[in-house]
């Protein structure tokens, strides 16, 4: 037998060959297809063949070209019947489940293709993958022989089936070669439990055979991950025990990469048109690397620095199986620019190699980084009060503009305060419900930012008043709420609460509690955000206390969206992105940093959440309607810019790792593609023209008669 | 080789010879390794010394010679008798020998034609010039025997329509007992003279003991072996059964270039077979394809092989 070549339906050939060839001989034989013709005597051609064919039928056989063309033609045809394949390395047959990363890592640049250029670690992985798609084996035309199937899953941060088991190879490279990179980070779990759910349902089956028991997932075959092995997230899955788990790591070990993983903008807090950039950088060279970072404000160069970035620290670890690995510790560094900016600016980072001052890497999605920063601007507030000392002095302290006070009265009279002001402060006072005459349906707090103080606005939000409560003390808060980040309130102490009830479909959402029930209640709706502190601050300790003035702060950017001043918060790739649009707006659309726009969605809440965001680079918002207070337009239309920046230390260290970690089990590198195991060639259309010829000379041979 | 479904047969003796070839022809006759003694005075020599004016030598007077043969004018010079003897002329007997067998009637020209039209131009020659024509068409009769019809001691130019008739009416057909038919010639022929036998040789039984019969009796033997294009190359190709027309014997070939070339050598070894046996018995043999013309035949190839002259 020949190496490697296997046979997907032997049988049928076999019958075919039993039938055909004695019936080719019999016919041969038997001599149907012989031409009467009269001669005038047989003698001498009775000695000629007499003498020729001494010994028939085997001397007959031998000359006869015409019968031996024939056999070779039939030969070469049973053979095809066989579908012979010259067979690859094979890993296990049956089901294939084919996982390729194609997160931000994977964009690194540090791997040679057939033709010596470099190419991306995920053009290296669908290569891999091609050409395993090709060990697979095909059905065979007769269905005697199994063929294997194979599914595609491409992942980052999310996964996606590509293409559902299937035996087409033709479907199988079509989905690999689909797969587009993306700059979020990559995760093993979500993919893995994607593959599990394509498990076939296998009904369990007792001592006796018999089927015992509802049907549960079987084993999926055999999973083969293309990635660097820089995907977390393996751990917790759930694999079935049959599963297997083939890793094809990629990437070169020796690959270092600078990169940008920290970028903000602050402004001083006094003097607001002072901006300070703050650049972080990271280095996994193995040597000493000079770079030049640039800063760029609304695209023009304003400065530029020259760094000379230490070498990464590499220390030896041994594995599992007994082999040294490296492990690396990146260096770090960081510049700080000062610049002059007191109104908005699209802030941009850029790390360069020295001395060429192009990418200083293999890995450029973090080579850039933006921040956006609102203009210098101050808010405007309008206190509404009957004399709080304490809230006019502790909002005076706060960086803003001005701050007014009014008695409710004056207050008033004033016909659209909030073109005067950003935000208005209600102590222990609330202006007429808005209130639709003919249905008597109250819309509570009339349009606009609030915060309220020792009083409950009820109606749509939801909150209803039930007076005066006992002392109380704050117990819960929501840490991640705008309002109350970096704040603790466990040293609050109320000499009298307020028992208000929050409604579940209201608008107001409860964001601390006292035992007795809500705290502090932060409403928002289309044509409202308000933060209500029902409770008298007098009666309580709070004003006392540092988080106080924060809370105000924070209060009064929430309520205005986020407030002027600070850099815009960026986003990381593969993140969605949920942003707070000016009340009234109810449609946007978001223009990413390459392609087309897309629209996005706006809840009642003025919530426009887009994503998950792919790609690092500015993205755009814009609708139609008035600006925030951070806001630009165009023409009719307002805009707002956000950054989505791969600013981590973790998505900025690309060296692969040889092992994956999958269900507590380290899973070592694999070499399927890289060129080693053979593809298995369907010889069959070969032998088809073979025989096909073949029949095409017997052809020339019978008509040409005897001229051989 | 091929048998032709209905060839074109000769029906009268003008189709049998055409006018330019009887002009050739007058200008030739019949001759003979061997002198024959005939049985009338003819226009030829004979070995016998005899009745003609053409002296032929002399010899020593023995008694009981005739006087009337005494040479005087020796007698007068050297006082001895002498007899002058005198060369005897005699009529020459012709024979002709015709396979009328099925195997004859083969060949593109037809071979029994070409037999047929040299033997009546042969007939012709010896008719005009005083020979004894004899003919015999031999091929299996109803009796079983080889001699199939024949006609005798035809004389002077007058009996050349006859003759022609007599070949015109022959139908080739049915297989050949060469030895019977020759056994039979032999024993009916009286007197000897020049016998041509025309016919390809193509016999089974064997060609041997009917020549040997027939050259036993005496006879200046030509043995004319008359073979078609087809059967000297052959030009039949593929998955054949091949039919004797005679016997209906078949042959399964597969005709190959290896087959072909055998074929023809051994019909180049046959061909010498046939010559040299004939060589070895003084009989006359040659080979004729049956697309010579007659006139070739007879001017070129008969006349160098000394029959006609």
């Amino acid at each position: 037998m020949i190496p490697g070549l296997t046979w997907l339906s032997p049988a049928v050939a076999g019958i075919a060959a039993a039938i055909a060839v004695p019936s080719l001989v019999l016919l041969y034989f038997l001599k149907l297809r012989r031409q009467d013709v009269e001669i005038s005597s047989t003698l001498l051609w009775r000695k000629a063949v007499q003498d020729l064919q001494a010994n028939a039928p085997f001397q007959r056989l031998r000359k006869n070209i015409l019968l031996l063309l024939q056999l070779l033609a039939l030969a070469a045809i049973l053979i095809a019947l066989a579908q012979p394949q010259m067979e690859g390395e094979r890993v296990a047959s049956g089901r294939h489940a084919i996982v390729i990363d194609r997160g931000a890592s994977m964009r690194t640049v540090d791997g040679i293709n057939e033709d010596g250029n470099t190419t991306s670690r995920l053009e290296d992985a669908k290569r891999r993958a091609l050409a395993f798609v090709e060990t697979l084996r095909e059905p065979s035309v007769f269905g005697v022989s199994e063929a294997d199937r194979a599914m595609v899953v491409a992942f980052d941060s999310t996964a996606e089936v590509v293409q559902p088991f299937t035996t087409d190879k033709r479907l199988l490279r079509a989905a690999i070669e689909s797969i587009e990179p993306s700059d979020a980070a990559s995760r093993l779990d979500e993919p893995l439990r994607l593959v599990r759910a394509q498990a076939p349902l296998v009904a369990p089956t007792d001592e006796a055979g018999a089927e015992a028991g509802e049907p549960r997932p079987g084993a999926v075959g055999t999973i083969h991950i293309f990635s660097d092995g820089r995907p977390e997230g393996g751990e917790a899955v759930d694999l079935h025990a049959e599963d297997e788990i083939e890793f094809v790591s990629l990437g070169q070990q020796e690959t270092g990469n600078v990169g940008i993983t920290a970028l903000d903008a602050r402004r001083q807090l006094r003097q607001p048109e002072d901006v300070s950039v703050i650049v972080g950088l990271q280095s996994t060279e193995r040597e000493q690397k000079a770079v030049a970072v640039e800063l760029l404000i609304d695209g023009t160069s304003v400065a530029a620095r020259r760094l000379a970035l230490p070498a990464a620290t590499i220390q030896q670890r041994s594995t599992e199986d007994g082999q040294t690995e490296e492990v690396i510790a990146p260096a770090t560094s960081g510049v700080e620019f000062q610049v002059t900016r007191p109104g908005s600016a699209i802030i941009e980072a850029r790390v360069q190699d020295a001395s060429t001052g192009g990418a200083p890497d293999a890995f450029d999605r973090d080579d850039r980084a933006w921040v956006v920063l609102p203009g210098a601007k101050r808010l405007r507030l309008a206190l509404v009060t009957t004399g709080s000392l304490v809230l006019s002095e502790a909002l005076s302290a706060l960086p803003v503009e001005r701050v007014e006070v009014f008695t409710p009265d004056t207050f008033q009279s004033i016909e659209d305060p909030f073109a005067r002001f950003d935000v208005v402060v209600l102590d222990g006072w609330l202006p007429e419900v808005d209130q639709d005459t003919e249905s008597g349906r109250e819309f509570g707090l009339p349009r606009g930012s609030w915060l309220v103080i020792d009083a409950v606005p009820t109606g749509p939000s939801g909150l209803t008043d039930n007076g005066d409560g006992p002392p109380a003390e704050i117990v819960d808060w929501r840490r991640d709420h705008p309002t109350l980040r970096g704040l603790s309130l466990s040293a609050i102490r109320l000499a009298a609460s307020r028992q208000i009830e929050a409604s579940e479909t209201g608008s107001a959402t409860v964001i601390a509690s006292t035992g007795g029930g809500p705290a502090i209640v932060a409403i928002e709706s289309a044509r409202t955000r308000a933060v209500v502190v029902p409770w008298d601050i007098d009666e309580s300790n709070w004003w006392l206390e540092p988080s106080f003035i924060v809370f105000l702060g924070q209060s009064v950017r929430h309520v205005t969206d986020g407030g002027p001043g600070d850099a815009r918060v960026a986003s990381r790739p593969g993140v969605s992105r949920g942003e707070t649009l000016p009340i009234g707006v109810d449609d946007a659309r978001l223009t990413p940093p390459e392609g087309d726009p897309l629209n996005v969605p706006v809840d009642s809440a003025g919530q426009a959440v887009a994503g998950p965001l792919d790609e690092v680079g500015l993205y755009t918002l814009s609708w139609d309607g008035l600006p925030g207070p951070n806001d630009t337009t165009r023409g009719i239309r307002s805009e707002r810019t956000f950054a989505v920046n791969l600013t981590s230390a973790d998505a900025s260290d690309v060296t692969p790792k040889r092992d994956l970690v999958i269900r507590a089990a380290r899973v070592g590198a694999s070499s399927i593609g890289d060129g080693s195991s053979r593809t298995p060639r369907s010889l069959w259309p070969c032998l088809i023209v073979v025989g096909l010829a073949v029949i095409m000379l017997e052809w020339y041979v019978y008509n040409r008669k005897v001229q051989l | 080789m091929l048998k032709d479904a209905s060839p074109k047969r000769p029906e009268t003796v003008d189709d049998l010879l055409d006018a330019s070839l009887v002009a050739q022809l007058s200008r030739v006759d019949i001759t003979s390794r061997k002198i024959f003694r005939g049985k009338v005075q003819g226009e030829r020599r004979s070995k016998k010394r005899g009745e003609s004016v053409e002296f032929a030598d002399h010899r020593p007077y023995v008694a009981g010679d005739d006087l009337r043969h005494v040479d005087w004018n020796i007698y007068g010079r050297l006082d001895r008798l002498f007899l002058k003897l005198f060369q005897e002329e005699e009529d020459l007997s012709l024979h002709l020998v015709l396979d009328c067998s099925g195997s004859a009637d083969c060949g593109s020209p037809n071979k029994f034609t070409f037999m047929q039209r040299a033997a009546m131009a042969l007939a012709y020659i010896g008719l005009v010039n005083f020979n004894r024509v004899s003919a015999t068409a031999v091929a299996r009769a109803e009796d079983g025997t080889g001699v199939l019809t024949s006609v005798r001691n035809l004389r002077g130019r007058r009996r050349v329509h006859e003759i022609g008739r007599w070949m015109c009416s022959l139908e080739p057909g049915g297989d050949l007992p060469f030895t019977d038919a020759c056994k039979r010639i032999a024993l009916s022929r009286s007197g000897r003279g020049v016998m041509v036998v025309l016919s390809d040789l193509l016999i089974k039984e064997g060609y041997q003991d009917g020549l040997r019969l027939l050259a036993g009796r005496g006879y200046d033997l030509v043995v004319m072996q008359v073979l078609s294009p087809q059967e000297l190359e052959p030009s039949i190709g593929g998955d054949l059964r091949l039919r004797d027309v005679e016997d209906r014997d078949n042959a399964e070939v597969t005709i190959s270039a290896p087959l072909l070339k055998r074929y023809k050598k051994i019909m180049e070894a046959y061909l010498r077979e046939v010559q040299g046996f004939c060589a070895a018995r003084e009989m006359t043999h040659l080979t004729v394809r049956s697309d010579t013309a007659i006139d070739v035949l007879l001017m070129d190839y008969l006349r160098k092989r000394g029959v006609l002259r």
